[in-house]
């Protein structure tokens, strides 16, 4: 078993009276795109900033690459990237020059880094754009040079918090995109995020969390299996009389029912084909029926049936 | 009047910069006034001035000056070491050095007067050239006796005797000086220019631009609310504001000053303070419609202490407007300050001209014009900016 | 590191146009307001006619043809002189049309206003006038009752004019003291730097922006990068002012002294100083980055007003009341250091000056540094 390239243990960080992470335990292994999910306030940031050295904790041990992350252990910044959750880039300086001037904070050598600052650009997609100030960069371009800069020196270790808050659904997807490549180049990935569906998309293995506590950890499907619903059926119908609510009910796998707004509802826990065993019942009543939907369990579902609220509240 | 309260809550949160400035330039305006007679006045003679007289020649001449010299001035003993001499010059220790060259007795006494004595003093210092003229006095009165065949003896006695009598002036009082209260409050009025300029400015200026930053300008032009109105109600705030300092200002004027706050003249000189407060609103509102880069903070600060200190020296506030040239208070009278400082002058009688109420109203007319032209080029630029969207 | 931060910082202060412009703009146009406003002073010297209101009686034949000699028209003309009686002269002085009012007898008598108290110097020129004419008709007189053949003697004497004091100056520096008002906007522009000291710690602080976090996740050690950019921001400012400097000795011909190169020296000292004030104000506490601003700006205004860019004589009230402030100001020090060059022969003081700022400025910036170089924050 390979160290794992994050370790953290009985993390506990206060802030006065508020606890914002709860004795946190966290396994990150080389190579995996890592989820950090959960609402605002629930200490994705924190945590981050913690691993990174930029916060003080009260309690437990981080480590990167086996070994203890502190504020001046250089050898280990020089294998981090980060991107931040604020665009942190200079006015006054053009999008090449920004990313030149991150970049050697890293890169010492005037050749290997100008490569790599040509590399970064492309990228991102923001060759056209080289000589352009901030100032004059939509939303999702500044995001992608904000990203520019915080990978361009090829780091092994990749930290992304939330980096495509308001921004358009090409840039979006570009920033996907560049992630999975990212990743398949070998780096590691931490995304934090609240949105599942990015999440969903690209991590291999997450973490839930809210209120610094870590709720759930596992890849997708793991955490799909660890709550009950694992198919939510819903039915167009006009009508259907109460007795046969209870019947399908009774169905194989149903746990819940219920019919309002010319929808029938079910919620099925587990099994296979309840979809057609639904159907079958509503055509043996000869019950005619309209448009059908049926949903995997999301991200959000999870987080639902652990927390009793949304993902986004 | 959502903006106005928009604009009282951003008010008190920037309480803390502003409470600053107001602090250090209360301070600045108390020093400024205590010490201003020395400064306003600044060919003030003082009568008795801290002077080192160098005997080299040692002798009853020598000697007799000496004590003439000791008898009006302080004397001060210093070596005769020009760096010595120079350093103590320079910090005002001494004002005036007379060096009496060996030979003064046998020279005067043969009639060669030519530079007998030598003097240093402060550079550009009246007192020092008064000081020149009383030496020169004793030794023409010495000389006088000795040519109308005295001998040394007595014509140093009676050069002696002819001098005790002078500089003997009589001084007429015009006003009782009772009811005048003190004149120290118009050196408090005096300053004011500049300090209202730099509070607003600086404390000011920066929540008025955050109301015309490019996107909350363009959110609040979405609402309902017409122009007219909204403009109304930053004019309120920054009123509001503006008025706070001021009447900050005349609290802080009573505590050191009391009574003499509200003598006639004084309070015409409060209502003189009022009016430049207008000017300096108008001219903050009219900064405030320029775009001023990035770094918005600095280079309001830099603006506020140019216009601020130039229209301050040039009119009058810190260097005696009768000893300005004619040409630069030809240019001078396009400032508000000008104005200002003549009014002031003539409520304390600082300058040659008596109380006039018609040039008093004439001064405050002219100052209200350029408050009006101020907010009026406001309106015009803020409009074109409103336009260029 | 060094020089990467260095030249990245150069680079972005150059282009901070609105900045650049008004800080260059600053000290020129002031300067050229000052040499405007300055211009006419020296002409205080040289009196216009003293207007003079004479009550004689006919006895008073003496100072009659005195006062009519002074009084000639013509560009000599030393006195304006009104012939009145005293209820008019009274009338006169109150006015403020006279600025004094010479009684005939023996002796002649000098009435001022008590509330003339600015035209001082008139005052006491117009009464060692009367003390003159005294002393020399009680001279006269004396010698004209004991030796009367004398007397034509003395007359000549008396016509000869004789310049008995001499003034000499124990340095060929400059002597016009209006100069000392550019000093010390000379030090306030140096001063005025400590907004780019204040600007580079803000941007290299975690807690206090973005681009501070970014920085403090980079190998390179914090120290170096912030010593680039205090380096690129001691040699921008400098070059501002020197051009300033430049500007004023050059083009409005203000008397400076010979002595450039010192001077430039200083200006750098200066600088060096009021960025690592900057600096040092920006690495203490949590506040915002406009309060911090204020307080610089205050602490310089204040300093600046001590030393005085304001009221000329501010300094040597200082000197009176606190002589060590004078000691420690850095307003007061740059300026004092200016003034050494241009009034002194040896560099001593300039140089002990110079030694004191540079001093303080190194105890600020390894303040500074100190306070920064923790990089763990409690929050962010």
């Amino acid at each position: 078993m390979s160290t794992p390239v994050i370790k953290i243990e009985n993390l506990v960080k206060r802030y006065h009276e508020l606890l914002a992470l709860d004795h946190f335990n966290l396994e990150i292994d080389e190579g995996e795109v890592f989820g950090l999910l959960g609402p605002n306030g629930s200490g994705k940031t924190t945590t981050m900033n913690c691993i990174l050295s930029l916060l003080s904790y009260d309690k437990g041990s981080i480590e990167v690459f086996g070994k203890e992350m502190r504020p001046d252990s250089y050898e280990l910044k020089r294998q981090i990237g980060v991107v931040m959750q604020n665009v942190a880039v200079f006015d006054e300086l053009t999008v090449y020059e920004n990313i030149d001037y991150f970049c050697g904070l890293y890169i010492q050598d005037k050749a290997l880094r100008k490569q790599y600052v040509e590399e970064a650009m492309e990228f991102v997609g923001l060759q056209e754009f080289r000589k352009f100030f901030p100032r004059k960069l939509s939303g999702g371009l500044l995001r992608r040079l904000n990203i520019a800069c915080g990978i361009a020196h090829k780091p092994k270790l990749i930290f992304l918090d939330e980096p495509t808050v308001a921004v358009d659904p090409q840039s979006r997807n570009k920033i996907l995109e560049g992630i999975e490549e990212l990743n398949r180049k070998g780096a590691t990935i931490v995304y934090t995020s609240h949105y599942m569906e990015e999440v969903e998309q690209i991590c291999t293995r997450i973490a839930i969390m809210d209120k610094g506590k870590n709720l759930a950890i596992g890849t997708k499907e793991e955490l799909k299996q660890m709550i009950k619903k694992s198919e939510e059926i819903r039915i167009e119908m006009v009508d259907i009389p109460k007795e046969y609510l209870t019947e399908i009910r009774n169905i194989k796998h149903v746990y819940e029912v219920c019919f309002e707004n010319h929808q029938l509802h079910v919620l099925c826990s587990g099994g296979k084909h309840n979809l057609l065993r639904i159907l079958d019942y509503l055509q043996s009543k000869e019950l005619s029926f309209g448009r059908v939907y049926s949903e995997l369990p999301t991200l959000n579902d999870v987080f639902l049936e652990i927390t009793g609220k949304e993902l986004r509240d | 009047m959502q903006l106005f309260k928009a604009f009282c809550v951003i008010g008190k949160r920037r309480i803390a910069t502003i409470g600053v400035y107001f602090a250090i330039y209360a301070v600045i305006t108390i020093i400024l006034s205590v010490t201003a007679k020395d400064n306003l006045n600044a060919n003030f003679q003082s009568k008795e001035l801290s002077v080192c007289v160098l005997d080299e020649d040692d002798s009853m001449a020598s000697k007799a000056l000496t004590e003439y010299i000791g008898s009006i001035h302080h004397l001060v003993t210093l070596e005769n070491d020009p760096e010595v001499l120079q350093e103590h010059l320079y910090y005002r220790d001494i004002n005036y050095v007379l060096t009496i060259s060996q030979g003064f007795e046998d020279k005067l006494l043969a009639g060669e007067c030519e530079g007998l004595v030598t003097n240093v003093k402060v550079p550009g210092s009246s007192a020092g050239y008064f000081a020149d003229q009383q030496v020169s006095q004793y030794i023409q009165a010495v000389q006088l006796y000795l040519t109308g065949g005295f001998s040394i003896d007595e014509a140093i006695v009676k050069a002696s005797a002819s001098l005790e009598n002078a500089g003997n002036v009589e001084a007429v009082v015009f006003e009782k000086e009772t009811a005048e209260g003190r004149k120290e409050v118009f050196y408090f009025y005096q300053y004011l220019p500049y300090i209202f300029i730099l509070l607003l400015f600086c404390g000011l200026a920066p929540i008025i631009m955050i109301f015309q930053e490019k996107d909350k300008r363009n959110r609040i032009s979405c609402s309902s609310q017409k122009l007219w109105k909204r403009n109304l109600e930053l004019a309120f705030g920054c009123g509001a504001y503006s008025l706070c300092i001021w009447l900050l200002f005349m609290v802080l004027g009573v505590a050191v000053y009391h009574g003499s706050m509200f003598t006639e003249k004084a309070l015409y000189a409060m209502l003189n303070s009022f009016v430049f407060l207008l000017i300096s609103i108008a001219l903050t509102l009219l900064l405030s419609c320029f775009d001023l880069g990035v770094n918005v903070m600095n280079v309001v600060n830099i603006v506020s202490n140019l216009l601020g200190l130039g229209m301050a020296f040039l009119g009058g506030v810190f260097v005696p407007q009768n000893m300005l040239s004619d040409e630069v208070l030809a240019v001078a009278r396009f400032l508000p300050t000008y104005w200002y400082v003549r009014a002031n002058n003539m409520l304390a009688g600082f300058s040659t001209e008596i109380f006039d109420m018609h040039l008093y109203w004439n001064a405050i007319g002219i100052q209200l014009l350029f408050a009006l032209t101020a907010f009026a080029l406001t309106l015009v630029a803020s409009k074109l900016k409103h336009q260029a969207v | 590191m060094f020089w990467h931060a260095f030249y990245y910082y150069l680079k972005s202060i150059l282009r901070q146009k609105e900045t650049l412009c008004w800080t260059l703009l600053f000290p020129i146009a002031l300067g050229t307001l000052f040499f405007a406003a300055f211009s006419g002073l020296s002409e205080d010297e040289s009196l216009n006619t003293i207007p003079v209101a004479a009550v004689l009686e006919e006895e008073d034949i003496a100072l009659k043809s005195l006062l009519e000699a002074l009084g000639e028209p013509g560009e000599e003309q030393f006195l304006e002189v009104t012939y009145v009686t005293e209820e008019e002269a009274l009338a006169l002085l109150e006015q403020k049309k006279i600025i004094g009012i010479l009684h005939g007898g023996k002796p002649a008598t000098l009435s001022v206003s008590a509330q003339m108290d600015n035209m001082q110097m008139e005052q006491s020129i117009l009464s060692a006038i009367v003390d003159q004419y005294n002393t020399i008709y009680d001279g006269i007189e004396n010698v004209a009752m004991t030796n009367p053949e004398k007397v034509e003697a003395v007359i000549r004497k008396l016509s000869e004019g004789t310049n008995y004091n001499e003034e000499i100056t124990y340095t060929d520096g400059t002597m016009d003291e209006m100069v000392s008002y550019f000093f010390n906007l000379i030090a306030m522009t140096c001063l005025y730097s400590s907004m780019t000291g204040l600007q580079i710690a803000i941007r290299n602080q975690a807690n206090l922006s973005s681009l501070g976090a970014r920085r403090s996740l980079s190998p390179t050690h914090k120290l170096i990068s912030i010593f680039g950019e205090i380096t690129a921001s001691c040699l921008f400012q400098s070059v501002l002012v020197w051009i300033s400097l430049f500007y004023l000795n050059f083009v409005l011909k203000v008397n400076f002294g010979s002595q450039f190169g010192y001077m430039m020296l200083a200006s750098l000292v200066g600088c060096i100083f009021g960025i690592s004030f900057g600096f040092f104000v920006g690495c203490i506490g949590k506040m915002e980055e406009a309060i911090k601003l204020g307080i610089l700006m205050v602490i310089t205004m204040f300093n600046c007003f001590l030393s005085g860019l304001m009221v000329q004589n501010m300094r040597i009230q200082v000197e009176r009341v606190c002589p060590w402030y004078n000691k420690i100001n850095p307003a007061a020090l740059i300026s004092d250091s200016f003034y050494a060059l241009s009034v002194f022969q040896s560099h001593d003081r300039y140089f002990k000056n110079l030694a004191t700022l540079f001093v303080m400025a190194v105890c600020l910036c390894v303040a500074g540094f100190f306070i920064v170089r923790r990089e763990k924050y409690a929050a962010l």
